[in-house]
């Protein structure tokens, strides 16, 4: 493992890391972002290329 | 872990290019050795110039000829042709970029199909955090991943070339696949000496494995040093302590360059850090720029080959003898290694031990 020693004049993982800053108060504590955040909800999208005939079928045990 | 947005690393596929957040790297092949990276920037600066394998030994001992006399040099069975397809979801995230490897053989082009995975991924521990009296902030610990794992017979190696956003590089190794198993009787006096019963008439085999990597340091340019930073205990007199806490016990930290080429061990207790800076290249504080060697995360002390003058080796792989080697860069020792040295282990085609020839190492290309 290579790591800086005073390579920089300080910690380069400032500008990249994604982070968040949140104040200690008990109610209405609005967080501050570093990096980016996502807004707005993440959709997922259902894609499929398995033939449906081909997928793992339930085995239904009759005792 | 999801990707919204998509990947936030460039590949140039033409180039074999990589960048993210703020690295740069190139990556080549070779049917030999698998995977290495070349001309590794960050933020501008050169770090690496080179880093791949140059060999990868098993050494077995025993109490039967086979596996008494048994050694491995991974590379001699061609280890990137053995880079075979990585399976999506397990190998890697099924959301990771994945590149085919190609090479020439028996007169044709031979593809391995997605035998390379390149991907981020966020740790399970944060990179920072502070709670203070009124906040705390903290920040997500996401790496980036270059993946490759080479099959030869019983042993699957994954290679892993990590990136953090602090600027460390780090080359991992995890071995899987199966054993090399030694023939049990039962009737023999020392059998327990070297494994351990698992079958009925089968045994585990003790080995060492020692990879060899070669890494290219140009820190802030091509002239650099290896220093070794100690950290001593020490008992002083200081000006400002008083008759009770005089003398004092204490620690400090010793720095010793490295003068001429050299093997070194990993030390005792950590006590010792191996820097390699250009004493002429400071940062904006005037400390000397420079990256430290280490051992890698989660894996304690690496190991260097534990038999002394191995009879099996003979000279076909010197370079075991030590944790790490402070060599100056040559045109005419590209490599530590030859993928032939397996066939003459007494006369070998690479002779590791002719590149430690006392050259000086001071402020020169490492």
């Amino acid at each position: 493992m290579f790591t800086p020693f005073n390579f920089h004049s300080r910690d380069p993982s400032r500008l990249t890391s994604q982070g968040v800053e949140l104040e200690i108060k008990a109610k209405g504590t609005k967080p501050k972002y570093f990096g980016k955040t996502y807004n707005e909800d993440v959709k997922l999208k259902e894609v499929s290329d398995i033939p449906a005939s081909k997928t793992l079928e339930m085995n239904h045990v009759t005792r | 872990m999801i990707q919204p947005t998509g990947a936030r690393y460039h590949i140039d596929e033409n180039k074999n290019f990589v960048s993210w957040m703020g690295f740069e790297f190139f990556m080549r092949t070779s049917s030999d050795a698998g995977v290495a990276l070349h001309d590794i920037r960050f933020n501008g600066g050169s770090v690496i110039y080179e880093i791949g394998l140059q060999e990868a030994m098993a050494h077995y001992a025993g109490d039967d000829p086979t596996q008494g006399g048994q050694e491995f040099l991974d590379t001699s069975f061609y280890m990137g042709q053995a880079m075979f397809e990585l399976v999506p979801g397990y190998d890697c995230p099924a959301y990771a970029t994945y590149l085919s490897t190609s090479y020439h053989f028996g007169e044709d082009t031979v593809v391995n199909k997605n035998s390379i995975c390149v991907f981020e991924h966020t740790a399970d521990h944060p990179i920072q955090r502070h709670t203070s009296t009124t906040r705390v902030t903290i920040s997500r610990n996401t790496y980036l991943v270059v993946r490759f794992v080479s099959t030869i017979w019983n042993y699957d190696y994954t290679f892993d070339y990590i990136f953090y956003l602090d600027g460390t590089i780090e080359v991992k190794v995890r071995a899987s696949g199966f054993i090399f198993g030694a023939f049990w009787t039962g009737n023999e006096a020392n059998e327990d000496e070297y494994g351990y019963r698992v079958h009925d008439a089968l045994a585990t085999s003790m080995h060492d494995h020692v990879l060899n990597f070669k890494a290219d340091l140009d820190v802030a340019g091509t002239d650099n040093t290896m220093m070794r930073v100690a950290v001593e205990p020490i008992t002083l007199d200081y000006p400002w302590d008083d008759e009770r806490t005089k003398p004092r016990n204490t620690m400090h930290l010793v720095h010793r360059p490295v003068d001429k080429e050299a093997g070194l061990d990993w030390p005792r207790n950590s006590g010792e850090m191996f820097i390699v800076m250009n004493q002429n290249k400071t940062n904006e504080w005037g400390e000397k720029r420079g990256y430290r060697i280490q051992p890698g995360t989660g894996i304690g002390t690496p190991i260097h080959l534990s038999i002394l003058n191995s009879t099996a080796l003979g000279k076909s792989a010197l370079w075991a003898e030590h944790d790490l080697w402070v060599l100056k860069r040559k045109d005419t020792e590209p490599r530590s290694a030859s993928s032939l040295n397996f066939l003459d282990p007494q006369d070998p085609l690479v002779d590791f031990s002719k590149f430690v020839d006392d050259e000086d190492v001071v402020q020169d290309d490492l």
